[in-house]
């Protein structure tokens, strides 16, 4: 093989691993690790349409405490440790659950508000929001919902 | 009060309590913690004065919170503490105030609290006195004097609280004003052992201002209090009339990440001291501390903390070296200053309970109170340990 040949049998490996490498990469962008999809819901009696991401982070993290009709507010949740719960954390509060329970233990430490109702299963935090007025809770399996309001958020 | 008063008495506080829980709606709530621990200060009196292990290490807590409306509300917490001497072992209303909460405004609230309330001006000063929210369970003692938990926990007065959220962030100011009443071990804390007479705090101003990024990752805060402190002697006392000026510069920063989380706080403190030893003896120093603290989680249920602390009583004398010739050798240059590295473990083996173990390697007294004196000689050496262990339930 002439030495010209082997320059082009390397480049050519080269150029396959280059390839290997940018698929795995295109692979890994377009096939992420599926985020088990939340949805925020409330009791159907709550009067409020419209909510913002900071809206829901504060009533979530405790600081709102009171829809501002003068009802209270009831937050339900799932175990700290449950995927669903981390989900939401990440994806719709933008924090991580460790920095949520630290807010909590804040707020509730120094008597300035209540930590939300944490239950075993989605089928009770649903539920609880239907039959809780003023609750705002999260669901996961969104075909499974009834009598509660899903919220929208921009 | 005995090991096992004060444990049937927590247990029984608790199971009190459990057989009526709050409904979800409940203008009504109550929360609190027990915990016991094990600890040891080696060559040191800074948890026990013979440095044997000790069992003093108990908090117990209760409180709560009555919604009035949806605007006012009545909170309070009291709680047990045995630190050993490190706290006034006892029992004490840590706060109880009216928390009035005013409309809100353009995503803006303003909570006003009257009565005892909580001071919120430092990262973890509005927790250091609940057992499963500290890193670790001796904090750092540059900014969380132990000897000096009641006064710095709370005052008894008015502190405003605005808080601003948005998508591009959060903003929180903090004022108080208010004053402490200070125990004779408080007193004996500041002043010495042989102080007679009682210490007065007259007021604490203080304002704090925190910034938090959209992604919560940054928290960044800075702070100032101003006191003043006035000392009656007894009609028979080793002092004379005193009084204390006191100012304290903090910043604070903290990083969240997903499996760790860094923390730094440093301060500078300006104190005028007159009077006291004699009536012309007048003291003016600056000193300064702080410390930096780094936790990881190493899986769900444990985490590690390392931390290193600093505290200079007297910038101008770092080596304490002016403090050990000003008292003719009586008082070693060591009590000038304390350094501190520290490594703990965290495992949360259940909801609601945690295990919590460490160990200081301390160099130097500096915050220590319990100062060398023509009659007293403390056990303290100029290099010192100490571990602790404790168990916790919260509920």
């Amino acid at each position: 093989m002439s030495a010209l040949s082997k320059i082009g049998f390397r480049f050519c490996n080269k150029c396959l691993f280059i390839r290997v490498i940018a698929v795995c990469l295109l692979l890994c962008v377009c096939l992420p690790v599926k985020a088990i999809e939340s949805t925020v819901i409330i009791n159907n009696g709550v009067e409020k349409r419209q909510f913002s991401r900071t809206d829901i982070r504060n009533i979530f993290s405790a600081r709102t405490q009171y829809w501002s009709d003068g009802a209270k507010i009831t937050v339900y949740v799932l175990g700290a440790q449950t995927e669903a719960h981390k989900d939401f954390c990440r994806e719709m509060l933008k924090m991580f659950p460790y920095q949520l329970e630290r807010m909590w233990n804040q707020i509730t430490y120094s008597g300035q508000g209540e930590r939300p109702q944490t239950v075993a299963t989605e089928a009770e935090l649903i539920e609880a929001v239907k039959n809780t007025p003023g609750a705002i809770g999260y669901a996961y399996h969104t075909s499974a919902l009834e009598n509660v309001r899903e919220v929208a958020i921009p | 009060m005995k090991f096992h008063t004060r444990w049937l008495l927590g247990i029984s506080l608790l199971g009190g309590l459990q057989c009526f829980p709050a409904s979800a709606e409940s203008a009504f709530s109550w929360h609190g913690f027990l915990s016991q621990g094990v600890s040891q200060s080696v060559h040191s009196d800074f948890v026990s004065d013979n440095g044997d292990v000790s069992f003093n290490l108990t908090e117990l807590g209760i409180n709560m919170r009555y919604d009035v409306n949806a605007s006012l509300a009545f909170v309070g917490q009291a709680v047990y503490l045995d630190g050993g001497n490190r706290f006034e072992q006892g029992g004490r209303l840590d706060y109880l105030y009216l928390d009035w909460r005013l409309p809100e405004f353009s995503n803006a609230t303003l909570n006003v609290n009257v009565g005892r309330f909580k001071n919120p001006h430092w990262l973890y000063s509005a927790t250091r006195d609940v057992p499963q929210t500290r890193a670790t369970i001796i904090l750092p003692q540059s900014l969380y004097f132990d000897n000096f938990r009641d006064v710095a926990l709370g005052s008894d007065g008015v502190l405003l609280r605005y808080y601003h959220a948005a998508e591009e962030g959060s903003f929180k100011v903090n004022w108080s004003y208010g004053k402490s009443p200070m125990s004779t071990f408080q007193t004996k804390a500041l002043l010495g052992e042989f102080a007679q007479g009682e210490l007065e705090q007259d007021f604490a101003h203080q304002v704090s201002a925190y910034w938090q990024s959209a992604s919560l990752s940054w928290q960044i805060g800075a702070s100032y209090l101003d006191s003043d402190f006035t000392y009656n002697p007894a009609a028979v006392d080793f002092y004379v009339a005193a009084e204390r000026e006191v100012q304290l510069y903090t910043i604070s920063v903290a990083y969240f990440a997903e499996n760790w989380e860094f923390a730094t706080e440093l301060q500078r403190n300006h104190r005028i001291d007159q009077g006291g030893y004699a009536p012309d003896y007048m003291v003016n120093q600056q000193g300064e501390g702080g410390y930096v603290q780094l936790r990881y989680r190493i899986a769900p249920s444990y985490t590690v903390t390392t931390s290193y602390d600093m505290y200079i009583s007297d910038r101008e004398d770092r080596n304490g070296e002016v403090l050990e010739a000003m008292t003719g050798g009586m008082v070693p240059a060591y009590y000038g200053f304390e350094k501190t590295i520290a490594v703990g473990l965290q495992w949360d083996p259940a909801p609601h309970w945690r295990v919590q173990a460490e160990h200081h390697w301390v160099h130097g007294a500096g915050r220590l109170t319990s100062l060398p004196s023509s009659q007293n000689t403390p056990e303290t050496r100029e290099h010192w340990r100490m571990w602790a262990m404790q168990v916790m339930y919260w509920f």
